[in-house]
Order: C-alpha cells, then sequence, then structure tokens
C-alpha cells in the first residue's frame, strides 16, 4: 500500500518543475532528491525522489500495519522533524483510537517497535487518528483548568482520573502558571493520577499573600440530607391521601417515613 | 474467521533480530482462536518487553483487526 515515493514533471523551469512534483507529492523541498532529466530553454523534466527518511519510513510503516489489519485509511507525514508525526485520516477509525486512545497507543508502540529495530538511536514516532491528540489534549486542559477553579473556591484537593504520563504531563503545564494551586502526580502507574491541591497545604512555600478561604462549618448530616423536608417514600400513596380540605387524621404514625 | 497470522508475523518478524526463526501458527478453537507464534529465545524478551508491554500493545492492534470482523483472536507464544 505504499505510495510511490517517486515522480517525473515537467514546467518551464527547473524550479517550476521540482514544484510541481512536491506538490505531487505532498512534501517539502528538504525531504527530496531532485534529478534533472532534460533541460531546454522552453521546458525542464525532472525526476523528484522522495528521501528515505525516517519519516518516510515511517509512513510506509504505519500503512503497511492498517493495510494488513484490513483499515482503509489516508497516512501522511503531518512533522518530518523529531518527534516525527505521522497522520491517519479516514473514516470509521474509532477503533484504531480505542477507549480514552488505548488502541491508538498500542499502535503506536508497535510501529514504534518496529522502526526501531536494530537501530541504536532510539528515536520517538507520534501517530494521530483524526486529530485524537488534538481534541484530547483540548479536553484534558479544560477539565484541569475547570477542577483546578474548584480546588481554589473550595480549598480542598480533588484527584484526576488515571491518565497516561503524556496527559499528565498536560495538566501539569497547563496548570504551572496558576495562581493558588500546584499539582502532584500520584501513585503508580497504570492508576497514576494527577492531584491538584490548594497551595496553602504546600510546606516549601511561603503562606499565599491572599487569606486562607474562611474555614467552611463542618459539615454534618442530618436526616435525609434535605433537612426536613419529606422525601420521596414518605409521600402517602395516592387514594390515601387526604382530599382538599379535609383534616389530617387516619394515617397511623407508623405507616408514615418508616422506610428509605 | 479470518487469518491473522500475515499481520502478527509482520509486526514481530519486524521487530526481531532474527526474523527467520519466526513462525506463526492459527489454532482454531471453539470461540476463541489462537496466533501461536515461536520464535528465537534470544527474541523472546523483546517481543513480550518490560511487564509485558510489547505483547499487549500488539495484542491490542490484532484485536482491534479483529474486532472490525467480529472475531476474537489471542495472541500466545509458545
Amino acid at each position: 500500500m505504499s505510495s510511490s515515493n517517486s515522480v517525473e514533471t515537467t514546467g518551464k523551469t527547473v524550479d517550476e518543475a521540482v514544484d510541481q512534483a512536491l506538490e505531487d507529492l505532498d512534501e517539502a523541498r528538504e525531504n527530496v532528491e531532485v534529478e534533472v532529466l532534460e533541460q531546454s530553454p522552453q521546458e525542464a523534466r525532472v525526476r523528484v525522489t522522495l528521501r528515505e527518511t525516517y519519516a518516510v519510513k515511517a509512513r510506509e510503516v504505519v500503512a503497511e500495519l492498517l493495510y494488513k489489519m484490513g483499515i482503509t485509511a489516508q497516512v501522511t507525514i503531518k512533522k518530518a522533524d523529531e518527534p516525527v508525526m505521522i497522520d491517519v485520516a479516514g473514516d470509521n477509525l474509532g477503533l484504531l483510537i480505542g477507549w480514552r486512545g488505548e488502541t491508538l497507543r498500542a499502535f503506536q508502540t508497535v510501529v514504534n517497535l518496529i522502526l526501531n529495530e536494530g537501530r541504536a538511536d532510539r528515536r520517538r514516532l507520534v501517530v494521530d487518528v483524526e486529530h485524537y491528540r488534538n481534541r484530547r489534549e483540548e479536553t484534558v486542559k479544560e477539565m484541569a483548568l475547570r477542577l483546578a477553579d474548584r480546588v481554589r473556591r473550595s480549598g480542598e484537593r480533588v484527584m484526576m482520573d488515571p491518565m497516561q504520563s503524556y496527559e499528565r504531563r498536560i495538566v501539569h503545564i497547563t496548570l504551572e502558571k496558576e495562581p493558588g494551586i500546584r499539582t502532584e502526580s500520584q501513585g503508580e502507574e497504570p492508576n497514576r493520577r494527577v492531584a491538584i491541591l490548594p497551595d496553602g497545604v504546600s510546606a516549601s512555600r511561603r503562606p499565599a499573600e491572599r487569606p486562607l478561604p474562611a474555614p467552611s462549618p463542618p459539615l454534618t448530616r442530618q436526616g435525609s440530607g434535605y433537612g426536613d423536608r419529606p422525601r420521596y417514600g414518605d409521600r402517602p400513596r395516592f387514594g390515601e391521601r387526604p382530599r382538599f380540605g379535609e383534616p389530617r387524621t387516619d394515617a397511623p404514625e407508623g405507616e408514615r417515613g418508616g422506610e428509605g | 474467521m479470518h487469518d491473522y497470522t500475515d499481520l502478527v508475523g509482520y509486526i514481530i518478524k519486524a521487530m526481531v533480530s532474527k526474523p527467520d526463526d519466526v513462525k506463526v501458527a492459527m489454532v482454531e478453537g471453539e470461540r476463541t482462536n489462537r496466533v501461536e507464534v515461536t520464535l528465537a529465545n534470544e527474541d523472546v524478551g523483546k517481543v513480550i518487553g518490560r511487564g509485558g508491554r510489547n505483547i499487549d500493545a500488539i495484542r491490542a492492534v490484532v484485536r482491534a483487526a479483529a474486532l472490525k470482523n467480529h472475531d476474537r483472536v489471542m495472541v500466545e507464544i509458545v
């Protein structure tokens, strides 16, 4: 399924022909080798070949793997320099992403294993499917900011759900400059999670300039938690309900509010 | 049932130092089918990975491919 790595184009000048070829290949100039086949004052003919770079090889491996998985998709190089990024686009690729990107992460691990075989220098390759990473990054950032706000207002720490190291890093970076709170990763993989703590808890910092949030009244739990409000089960059943104007006398004490 | 030996073979052969020693066979069971892999002793560690990281990733990729065809496949190193 690997697409052709070489094209021949013509143009009025060599540059024009090369530009055309780059457009056909969807590549940047630094990734290709140019061979001038013919050149006359009127026309130039060139062969432009993709250099066998890490990115090109990565794209081939991704395309081959997808083909063998029976998945039809378009594979492009999104970023050719370190870390190389490969984009996969197509329909119904949710399967390749999996729950919270788990399958995508596995796919990326496998591609990296193949590419790093026999290489002394380990390079990292990032595979993205349908911009999942960007979308997820935005979600994580929003969630982090929202929870940070909650911690600031309540003065109580919040534990986020377990996340991958890459996502935890996004949280730490996003909240780095946020006042009044700090972040910390806690627990062991794969259940390592970020804790967002109010600043005052830290021993390493001087007490915050702003006053600490007033201590909230102790939480006391009485009755149902809704004060004296009757609960659903307390309500007399239809039919037993006193009619409007009737005095409520007949209900025996034991039958009301007993359960729940 | 689709044949997953090609996919498994491609992945494993591409990541080991002795691809010629890799043998992949499909063993059909009643409900689940196994893809059994034999490989050179020195490559077993690499295919499994630290804490099973690599074999888990391979299994997840194969599972995704199988899910498309509503198949259940297990990848085992024997």
